[in-house]
């Protein structure tokens, strides 16, 4: 019977430490993981019991590190590490403070193994419900990590982490040996408790502060290009409306050269007048204009701020917008750095060469949503082999990290493919999203 | 002798262009059968018989008052024909080389109101081009590679090699010109075409263009100074090969 019971509460703890992990990383797992860990630990409680706990300590640790391949060591620790030391703590607590005031009692190895189970499952609620009343937004805590704002905070919880556990393991394992064992456990129990709730809750205010302060930042930046699009439209507006005006007057003279039969008058308006609107109006200002068929404003306003600035550095350019163009299957953030770098990195190049030109194209074939963006190079050809290795560019040492940037983001979609071509003095980068 | 068909629905803008092209088969007899002229896109696509590399469109974009329907026929005309040589000669507030580059494989763009002088410059090139292209052997041979998610073809002697990449079964192939991803296996890869070598655990090559082997990196190198790596076993095979 008591065996049963003590399997049983491994087994609520494997899972709750699986639980746990899901929410801090977002690394689901799936069924068959699920059915194929609990076999596994329910074998190893069964026949090797101190093995199953310390297997179950590690493994997380070793998954994080190895199977998931953040780029981040301090994160995989940290996600190896938090499940455990919650789970360690949450139960702790309950056996040693909270279940004692309603009179049961688990102490050490000798207490009812009942009790202990009944621990077990309140773990997780307990956990789940007071963090939910201290408002730590896992969600956010999840990007912010991700974003790696605190990264050096990280060490500092990993390294507390890992002395907990391990204090923890050495008194239990020299319970003979050091009379006071039980007691210091408790202690330890109560103090790290406390220190590691004000860290999780430090984390939380920080990362979520953080991420909010990265938004406002953002939308001022929208904000700015909106209005410097906005300038640029009304200027082209207010040249529109001279252009109206000297149109009515030229009609007029063209009417009197027809009343007269005045051949040469009417000659003589076209070859000075006329034709110069023909130039003023295939000028490139007006390529910007396209941008008009771009429905989403805030990519609208960020193209056309780079644009303007090409333009103020006598870049010729070329928009090509075929049609209304919704671009709606990434995420619009993605999609305006995405571009952002495409032309960033364009018009740096373009600037240094002879021709100086850049293009955008973006259109829809075939059911396929297509983003070219095409520049003058320096070199006939540019080779290609490391253009998205970080730490890589032309521009010199310590540059190189537009590309990758665009490589990690577009890694998230699966239905996106990249393709770079350089030949002949133009570079072209094609986006094609299915 | 190259078939040349065009689409204008403007009078004078057809006249135009009919006069620069008999004016250049009469001074290069024997290239070129006279011009067909049409307004109306069914027409032409009716008068189509034959397809290759020896057809040659020139067609305006804007016919009549639908802006796309110049777009349209070249679709229609790709469709039945992949090899066809396709002109646009349209109004500059239509120029969009790049996105119909890609779209129909369009040759070139003609600007409408360049003067005589530039416009009959250009239109000649293109007919040059096309005679060009009359020489060059029409089956290439290409590398294919089809499958629900992706469709590549690239001339074959143009691969120089393929990786992997950090997402699972996404592949990069890199020419000397260009480098693109698309969703297939390694496997699935050097099954499509018996010359391909996998050289090492994360590339594939193609042999005809590898030039040196560094033994020492464990390193290929090929003819653009492009390199991969190479594994140590698979080095004595093609260093034979080489050879």
């Amino acid at each position: 019977m008591e065996q049963i019971f003590k399997e049983l509460t491994f087994l609520v703890h494997v899972i709750i430490v699986l639980l746990i992990y899901q929410q801090i990383s977002g690394n689901k797992f799936r069924w068959y993981q699920w059915s194929c860990l609990i076999l596994i630990c329910g074998i190893l409680s069964s026949f090797m019991p101190v093995l199953g706990t310390v297997i179950c300590l590690f493994f997380l640790l070793v998954y994080s590190i190895w199977f998931k391949q953040t780029d981040n060591l301090r994160l995989a620790f940290f996600y190896g590490l938090y499940p455990n030391v919650v789970a360690s703590l949450f139960s702790r607590v309950l056996t040693d403070y909270l279940l004692p005031l309603f009179g049961l009692y688990h102490v050490g190895f000798n207490g009812d193994e009942r009790v202990h189970f009944f621990i077990e499952l309140l773990v997780f609620p307990l956990y789940f419900y007071l963090t939910k009343f201290i408002k730590i937004n896992f969600s956010l805590l999840k990007q912010g990590l991700k974003k790696l704002y605190l990264n050096q905070f990280i060490v500092v919880m990993n390294l507390s982490m890992c002395s907990y556990l391990a204090i923890l393991e050495a008194l239990r394992l020299m319970r003979n040996y050091i009379p006071q064992a039980i007691l210091l456990q408790e202690r330890l129990v109560g103090i790290y408790t406390i220190i590691f709730l004000v860290m999780l809750v430090y984390l939380n205010t920080t990362l979520v502060e953080k991420l909010k302060e990265e938004i406002v930042y953002q939308k001022e930046q929208q904000l700015q290009e909106l209005i410097t699009y906005s300038q640029h439209v009304e200027d082209l507006y207010n040249e529109i409306k001279y252009f109206r005006h000297d149109y009515l007057n030229i009609l007029t003279s063209i009417h009197t050269g027809l009343e007269n039969r005045d051949l040469i008058a009417i000659q003589t308006v076209y070859d000075q007048v006329l034709t110069k609107t023909k130039e003023q109006f295939t000028d490139e200002k007006y390529h910007i204009a396209n941008l008009v068929k771009i429905t989403n404003p805030a990519l609208k306003s960020v193209i056309a701020t780079k644009l303007l600035a090409a333009q103020s550095q006598n870049i010729k350019l070329r928009v090509e917008i075929d049609a209304q163009i919704g671009l709606v299957k990434l995420d619009i953030l993605d999609l305006i750095n995405v571009i952002s770098i495409l032309l960033d990195n364009a018009l740096e190049e373009a600037r240094l060469t002879k021709e100086r030109f850049l293009v955008l194209a973006i259109f829809e074939v075939n059911n396929k949503e297509v983003i070219i963006v095409e520049n003058s190079t320096r070199k006939a050809k540019v080779d290609l082999t490391n253009l998205f290795v970080r730490g890589y560019s032309t521009k010199g040492a310590k540059r190189g990290y537009g590309l990758v940037k665009l490589r990690k983001i577009l890694d998230n979609y699966p239905n996106v493919l990249i393709k770079t071509k350089s030949s002949g003095h133009i570079f072209s980068q094609i986006i094609e999203i299915n | 002798m190259i078939n040349i068909f065009i689409l204008e629905d403007e009078i004078l803008q057809q006249a135009r262009l009919e006069k620069i092209i008999i004016e250049f088969v009469m001074q290069n007899k024997n290239c070129c059968t006279t011009p067909k002229v049409f307004g109306d896109p069914v027409q032409l696509l009716d008068a189509v018989v034959e397809s290759g590399a020896h057809q040659l469109y020139f067609l305006d974009i804007a016919i009549r008052a639908e802006k796309t329907k110049g777009l349209q026929l070249a679709y229609q005309i790709r469709q039945k024909d992949p090899y066809a040589t396709i002109v646009f000669v349209t109004t500059h507030s239509q120029f969009m080389p790049l996105t119909f580059k890609y779209k129909v494989a369009a040759l070139d763009f003609i600007d409408k109101s360049l003067p005589n002088e530039e416009f009959a410059k250009q239109i000649r090139a293109a007919i040059e081009e096309t005679l060009n292209r009359q020489g060059k052997t029409i089956a290439q041979d290409a590398f294919t590679f089809k499958t629900s998610l992706t469709q590549v073809q690239v001339p074959f002697n143009k691969i120089l090699y393929f990786e992997t990449s950090a997402i699972v079964h996404k592949v990069i192939l890199h020419t000397s010109t260009e480098r693109f991803e698309f969703y297939a296996s390694m496997a699935e890869i050097l099954k499509a075409d018996a010359r391909l070598y996998r050289c090492h655990k994360s590339f594939i090559v193609n042999p005809q263009n590898i030039v040196s082997i560094d033994k020492q990196q464990k390193v290929l190198y090929f003819m653009d100074g492009q390199s991969c790596l190479v594994a140590r076993e698979k080095i004595k095979f093609l260093t034979q090969y080489l050879k």
